[in-house]
């Protein structure tokens, strides 16, 4: 009779317990799975802005900012610092330190991709980097590149899901800004890997799925031999397309088929490659390890 | 003699009962008691495991089970609503937590008894004795854990004191200092924050030391002088635009990059940008630039921003910062300013 009633003591106790460990579970994935849709801050259990919290985000992005500095000589711009440039390429600035904390941990491993050399080749050369982070564009933008005739170049990224993959994007116009100013006819034989009689568009309404390997509905080329490209935007223009093929193999998990050594996205990977590995040592490139 | 019985009697249960009564009241007194160290007592205090103790006490010596930690909970809402300015939410949070620990002692309190019968009876070696000594312990584990985690621990606290005082006289060589009291925070980022007493100027400040971020400090007091001398630093700049004659339409302010880098922001808001409104530009900013180096706090400025704002596209505007290094090796500072509006944007 006493062991008995030990034993539900003892089990109401546990039920207790799970029940506080369950509700402070619940919190937290209230917390985490929280969005937009909700108004945050009636449903906020702790205060997110306590001066701890915001001290540790602000030590974690001044971290951040200069390892990326001492590392790559990246200077990253957030924030108010950031106004001037946000008007003039239409977009709002990027204020909340949960968000820049995020994108600049989400910068540090994506350009974790690249050989630190390749960055090494603007500072020995003068070119100034700069990362501006950005909430978003209020055209349909998610990033942009910009040089001006000082090699000042910025790199202005808004905070979109595909973050890693608009920086991809935009630091191989960078790489290409360092290899047109060596040599201006750099991609010259480049028309040779698209279809014949293919010219791209200057305007993204009328770019069609034609030769697109990735559709916008997510099915891919059944033919592989009928794809030149990686996205429809690849067809904008030459640039945009190695742009985005560059982008593309950059975020890779898996060896896709367009791949394949006879592909005509290979030929264009390839190239791409080539043409880099004369200006940068691309050696440890993440990508090499699809295309070998 | 039956009365008198009845009377001895009567006696002893007044007795039982005013006992009872007298051990509620100190079982009630120990709740609140503990619960207030451990929200509003000094660190060394709120490190100790005073709620597990709470719980293993509730249910040992009074063997009051699930009520500690009911009243715990009650009572932990109460005293942070009275002595905090925290939200509801926030209270919630603290006191379920505070709740957790009790509970985890009330567990810990049940399996230790059921683990001593065991002992008592010499049925150690018997399958169940076996595992209610791991549970026991297993349950001990998990309480130690749990307040390690909510309470902060020794060793962090020290060695946070320690990263402090470290940089206290790194960064204020001739300041004496001492530390006030504590406070830890655990949710979302393990941190003791300090609270420290200028000897010198005479006023408190608080520092962060967060232990998520390797002991790193961040020091609330630094903003305070920053923001003194910013408000100096502006009121010389203002001093030093009405002294120079220079186009009135064109806007001179300080301001300040998230490093707390002092950065000049120059601009102008013009109908539309055109090259012709682009040279005088540059040609104002670079006569401005060179008499700015008669400005008292000239070697304080790091950055000049500039921009020509065109009020009709801002996308026309004209946007270029540099440092002031950059500036001093430059000798044609004209050209090298509208060299830095010539900039091709690419998607």
């Amino acid at each position: 009779m006493g062991e008995e009633n030990s034993n539900s003591k003892a089990s109401l106790i546990s039920i207790i317990i799970l029940f506080l460990v369950l509700i402070l579970i619940s919190i937290f994935v209230i917390k985490t799975l929280n969005t937009e849709d909700v108004d945050t801050k009636s449903f906020s259990l702790v205060n997110t802005d306590s001066k701890e919290y915001i001290a540790s985000q602000k030590v974690d992005i001044d971290l951040c900012i200069k390892s990326l500095n001492k590392l790559y000589g990246i200077n990253v711009m957030y924030g108010q610092d950031t106004i001037n440039y946000a008007n003039k390429v239409e977009a709002t600035i990027l204020t909340d330190i949960n968000t820049v904390n995020n994108n600049l941990q989400i910068l540090y491993h994506t350009l974790e991709k690249y050989p630190k050399s390749m960055f090494n080749n603007f500072k020995n050369d003068n070119y100034k980097l700069d990362v501006i982070l950005l909430d978003k564009f209020t055209n349909s933008n998610i990033a942009l590149a910009s040089k001006n005739s000082l090699n000042e170049i910025k790199l202005y990224v808004s905070n979109a899901d595909n973050f890693e993959r608009a920086v991809h994007h935009e630091l191989f116009h960078i790489f290409e800004y360092y290899m047109e100013d060596r040599n201006p006819s750099i991609f010259k034989n480049w028309m040779d890997f698209n279809p014949k009689n293919f010219a791209y568009k200057l305007d993204v309404a009328s770019l069609n799925n034609d030769f697109v390997y990735l559709k916008e509905d997510n099915q891919k080329i059944v033919n592989k031999d009928e794809s030149y490209f990686v996205t429809k935007y690849a067809k904008y223009s030459d640039k945009e397309d190695r742009a985005e093929t560059f982008a593309e193999i950059m975020i890779l998990a898996n060896t896709p088929d367009y791949l394949n050594k006879q592909s005509n996205i290979r030929k264009k990977v390839d190239n791409i490659l080539t043409t880099m590995n004369e200006y940068f040592d691309v050696g440890n490139l993440y990508c090499n390890k699809f295309v070998k | 003699m039956v009365r008198k019985k009845k009377k001895e009697k009567e006696k002893g249960v007044f007795k039982r009962e005013y006992i009872k009564y007298i051990e509620a009241v100190v079982y009630i007194l120990a709740i609140i008691v503990g619960i207030f160290a451990c929200n509003c007592g000094p660190i060394f205090i709120k490190m100790l495991p005073i709620l597990f103790i709470l719980g293993v006490v509730g249910r040992i010596i009074f063997d009051r089970p699930i009520v500690t930690t009911i009243f715990g909970f009650i009572t932990a809402t109460c005293i942070i609503r009275i002595t905090g300015n925290l939200s509801l939410y926030d209270n919630l949070f603290i006191s379920l937590f505070n709740s957790l620990n009790i509970a985890l002692g009330e567990l810990f309190g049940e399996y230790y008894l059921k683990s001593l019968k065991f002992f008592k009876k010499k049925l150690s070696k018997k399958k169940g004795a076996i595992l209610n000594y791991i549970i026991t312990g297993v349950i001990l584990i998990v309480s130690i854990a749990v307040h390690l985690y909510t309470s902060g621990n020794y060793i962090s606290y020290y060695k946070a004191r320690a990263n402090l005082n470290k940089y206290l006289k790194e960064v204020y060589e001739n300041q004496e200092f001492s530390i006030i009291d504590a406070k830890y925070t655990f949710y979302k980022t393990k941190s003791y924050t300090f609270e420290v007493r200028n000897k010198t100027k005479e006023f408190n400040s608080n520092f962060i030391v967060l232990v998520t971020n390797d002991y790193a400090v961040y020091d609330e007091y630094i903003f305070n002088i920053q923001s003194q001398n910013n408000t100096k630093l502006n009121n010389e700049f203002d001093e030093f635009i009405k002294q120079i004659n220079i186009d009135k339409d064109i806007d001179f302010k300080i301001g300040y990059l998230n490093s707390g880098d002092v950065k000049l922001i120059i601009s102008k808001n013009v109908e539309s940008v055109d090259s012709l409104q682009a040279k005088s530009f540059a040609n104002v900013i670079n006569e401005f630039i060179n008499r700015l180096k008669e400005f008292k706090y000239y070697n304080k400025i790091n950055n000049i921003e500039i921009s020509l704002v065109d009020n009709g596209n801002k996308k026309n505007s004209l946007v270029s910062s540099f440092s002031i290094k950059d500036v001093q090796g430059v000798d044609n500072l004209y050209n090298y300013i509208l060299d830095s509006f010539d900039t091709e944007f690419i998607n």
